[in-house]
Parts: C-alpha cells; structure tokens; sequence
C-alpha cells in the first residue's frame, strides 16, 4: 500500500512538472550548474550516478548507494574570482538513508559606485556576494531495481542591500537493471520563486535530467539529456577502470551547455583515484575566457 | 587738375562698386574676428573629446575650430555655448585635438574602470566609464560567474569606447540580446592588442 502511494506521488509529481508553466522573467541562478563533483564534470557534467555524499547535490535516489556513511568535498575557483565550496554527509538509517549538502558561491570587493560633478565615476565602499544553498535529502529503495528519493532544497543569495530566499523540491528516481543503469532527475519541481527584499523576484526553473550508465567490461559509457529553458543539452561520457589497476580511472566527456540562449559544447577530461573508500577526483575542461581559459576542478570523497 | 577731374569721374563712375567692395570687406572682417554667440548640438559621439580640448569642425563646409566649449546639463550631449568661427580650408570633416600626438604614450586604462549604479537593474541601464591613455582599439568582453563569455564587442580607436580620456558607454538589455540576466555577479575586461588593460566587475539585482 505504500509503495502503491509513493508511486502515484512521484508519477503526479513528474507530470505536473512536466506540465508546469514556463515563466518567461529571470531564472534563478542555480549554483549546481557548475557541478558538484570533479568526476561527474569529467564524464560530460553526467548527474545521476555518483557514489558518493555529492549525490546529494544530484539525484538523492543514489544514495541507495551508500552502504553506511559518506561525506563528499568539492571546490573549484573561476577566474581566480568566483569560489565554488560544497559539502555534502550521508548516512544509512533503519528508515532510509539521509543526506545533508551544503554549497556556495562566494565573490568579493566588488566596488558600490557613485557619480561625482564632473561625470566620472568613482568606487563609495565595496560589498560582497554569496549565493548558497542546502539539501536535506531522503532515499528510499522500493525494491532491488528501484529507489527513489527527494530533497528539500533552500536557496539564499546576498549582496550590498539585497538578500534573496526560496525553497523548492528535487524528485529523483534510479532504475537499475545489472549493467543498465537509469536516472531521472526533476530538479525544482514545484518552479518555485526566490524572493527577494527589493520586490524582486526570480523562477526556480524546473529542469528535467534523463541519464543512462552502461557497463561494459572495463567501461561506463554514459549519456544524458537534460531540458533547459526549451532547450534540450546532451551530454555523453566514458570512464576507463583498468583490470590491473582497478582504484584509477580515467574520464572523458562532451557536454552541451547553455549561454544565454545559445548552446555551447565542450570537451572535459579528468582522472580519479579511489583508494579504500577515500576517492581523489580532478577535472579539466577549456574556458572561453581570454585570460584563464582552463578550468580546473578537484573532489575528495569518503565512503566509510 | 585733369588728374584729380578724372579720379572724381572714375569715382562717381565705379561708385556703387566700390562702395560694395568696402561693405563687403567691412563685413568679411567682422565675421571672421567677432565671436559668435550661438548653440549647436554636437553629435554624441564627439561630446566627451569636445569636453576636454579645442576641436576642428566641419560647419556648412568649411572647417572652424571651435573653442570655449561648455557642458550643459543634458546627460548625454554637449552644447557649445559659444565659439570663435574661423575658416581653415579644411575639406575633411574631423575632430582632431589640438594637444600634442599621442604616439609615445603607452596605451593603458587610467584608474579603474567601473560601472555605474553599481549594483543596478538590467532594465533601468547602467554606465561603464573607463579613462583610456590614447586613441586605441578596445575590445571589451564580460562574463558569468561559471566563466562563460556572455559579451564581446570592439570599439575602434577614434570612436567613443576607443577615445583618449573618459569613455562613457551605456549597458541595457539589447547589450544582451534582451536575455533577462539572472541576478549576480558578472566581470569584464578591456583588452588592447591581445593584452588585458584592466578587468572590473558589476552586480546585477533581480
């Protein structure tokens, strides 16, 4: 009888989403664009099937994964400006497994300008920026083949004089068939709001994530689709665990990304080292940018 | 006698003429030393040259150098109060300074370059001035905070965005393609001759 519930709760939440209305003003800036992790950037920025506490960040259904607890750090620096922290803890519970994340983006000295008399401008004081959230997740393994799982996430943003706040729910669901593995993501479902105390007011956009893992001797081959303001991004990805050295792999991705309105592709690389539980993960993908055009990402994960 | 009867007879005879000639070079003199009291709107893009030194200017096709030019209290334009019309025989139409040839000066942005209000709503615009050493191409870029490029556009040198001194140049959403940012924090340099000049960054509030 439960499971009969919770089945119908997911399958009207995913429809309704499907369903919601696309609100043409502002999108919320969601910080888990970047990633959360230096492995699920280096396959392609594939979310779904990490088997770490990052999972948290992704699709909370993967915690199935964790046998007892597991904590996931990740940092990155863009344009030696903008830093990008999360962490993320889970634990196996007699009622299901829980998580806990934490991520946020920090930029600082930026300059509050004023106008003088003759026309030029002139720095008054400078404010920082810090945009944040948390998850609070739960899983819950219906059976063998399939787990679900939700988190409640709160979205925070301040600067100068301004501060934002919005909550909304992320639904995920994991289908694992032996060597295929399926994910779906409903980031956002409800296309809440983040208010703000200037009147302002911004959408937390739904977005839909669909990726597959498939294992293949001494590969994971990987692919995604994800829906993004009425576009649709692929991504594919593969991973290499060699037989003779079984705690190192080596990562590749390609990635369809969204710039304004335009798509963008990009290649990612990286490598992992997984050693009793303790994994080391970095990332490398090319930047645009005139100055810092590569962008470097690392990741610590334990699973205890 | 004769002499003097036929000087009176050529006067009386080309007096008219004459007398137009003295009229006539009465008149080209005080124009061309009087100062004229008069406003004329400067096109936009001449306005923050026009601010800081003497210019040459095409007006009805002859050339004049214009000085004692004096701002108005209009934002975007510069009003000429009063000017000293001089004919210089200049067919181009150009606005030259009268300081010395920057050639030697190193090509650098003075101060900081910044945006103005700062932070600001996209549809209420925004400023960016930025003071450049020379006449010089400026390529300017922006950035998200995932350091994706969100802008890119060239300003020549000689045109406002490549001026000596103060360049004002205005940021609205069609600087965007009508995309409506989300609210955060965006960056941007100015290059010149593939070299970083200065770097700067904006908020932008939802």
């Amino acid at each position: 009888m439960i499971k009969k519930i919770i089945y119908i709760i997911f399958i009207t939440v995913f429809t309704l989403g499907l369903y919601a209305n696309k609100v043409f003003c502002a999108n919320y800036y969601l910080l888990t664009d970047i990633g959360t992790s230096a492995r699920s950037i280096s396959l392609g920025s594939i979310e779904g099937f990490s088997e770490a506490a990052n999972t948290v960040f992704e699709n909370p259904a993967g915690m199935y994964r964790i046998d007892s607890a597991a904590a996931s750090f990740f940092t990155t620096t863009i344009m030696d400006e903008v830093y990008y922290n999360s962490v993320a803890v889970c634990s196996d519970t007699p009622i299901g497994k829980f998580g806990v994340g934490y991520m946020e983006a920090s930029i600082y000295d930026i300059p509050h300008t004023g106008l003088n008399t003759s026309d030029r401008l002139y720095v008054k004081s400078y404010f920082d920026f810090k945009n944040y959230l948390y998850k609070l997740s739960y899983a819950y393994s219906l059976n063998r083949n399939i787990h679900l799982g939700a988190s409640l996430v709160n979205y925070s943003t301040e600067f100068w004089e301004i501060k934002g706040k919005g909550s909304d729910l992320d639904l995920g669901c994991i289908v694992d068939y032996d060597d295929l593995e399926l994910s779906f993501i409903a980031r956002n479902a409800f296309s809440g709001d983040v208010t703000f105390n200037n009147d302002g007011k911004e959408v937390l956009l739904a977005r839909y994530i669909f990726s597959g893992k498939y294992t293949y001797d001494e590969f994971e081959i990987f692919g995604q689709i994800r829906d993004k303001e009425t576009k649709k991004l692929l991504s594919i990805g593969l991973s290499y665990k060699p037989r003779l050295i079984p705690y190192f792999e080596i990562n590749a991705g390609h990635k369809e990304f969204l710039v304004l309105n335009r798509v963008k592709k990009n290649l990612t690389l990286g490598v992992g080292l997984n050693i009793s539980g303790i994994g080391f993960y970095y990332a490398y993908e090319k930047s645009e940018h005139f100055e810092y055009d590569n962008k470097n990402y690392f990741s610590v994960n334990i699973n205890l | 006698m004769n002499s003097l009867k036929t000087m009176k007879t050529i006067y009386m005879h080309y007096k008219k003429t004459l007398r137009s000639i003295v009229y006539f070079a009465l008149i080209f003199v005080t124009i061309c030393s009087a100062e004229v009291k008069a406003e004329y709107e400067l096109p936009n893009y001449s306005f923050i040259r026009a601010n800081s030194y003497n210019v040459t200017f095409n007006a009805d096709g002859d050339a004049a150098e214009l000085y004692n030019l004096r701002r108005t209290e209009t934002e975007k334009t510069y009003r000429v109060l009063s000017f000293g019309y001089k004919p210089m025989h200049n067919e181009s139409i150009v606005f030259s300074e009268s300081a010395e040839p920057d050639y030697n000066v190193e090509p650098k942005v003075i101060g900081k370059p910044l945006f103005y209000p700062n932070p600001f709503r996209l549809r209420e615009n925004a400023r960016l001035g930025y003071e450049l050493s020379k006449d010089m191409d400026i390529e300017i870029r922006m950035y998200d905070m995932r350091g994706n490029e969100i802008f890119k556009s060239n300003f020549e040198s000689g045109t406002l965005g490549g001026l000596r001194g103060y360049n004002t140049l205005y940021l609205t959403q069609s600087t965007f393609d009508f995309y409506d940012l989300p609210s955060g924090v965006y960056f941007f340099i100015l290059i010149h001759a593939e070299k970083v000049l200065a770097r700067g960054k904006f908020a932008i509030m939802p």
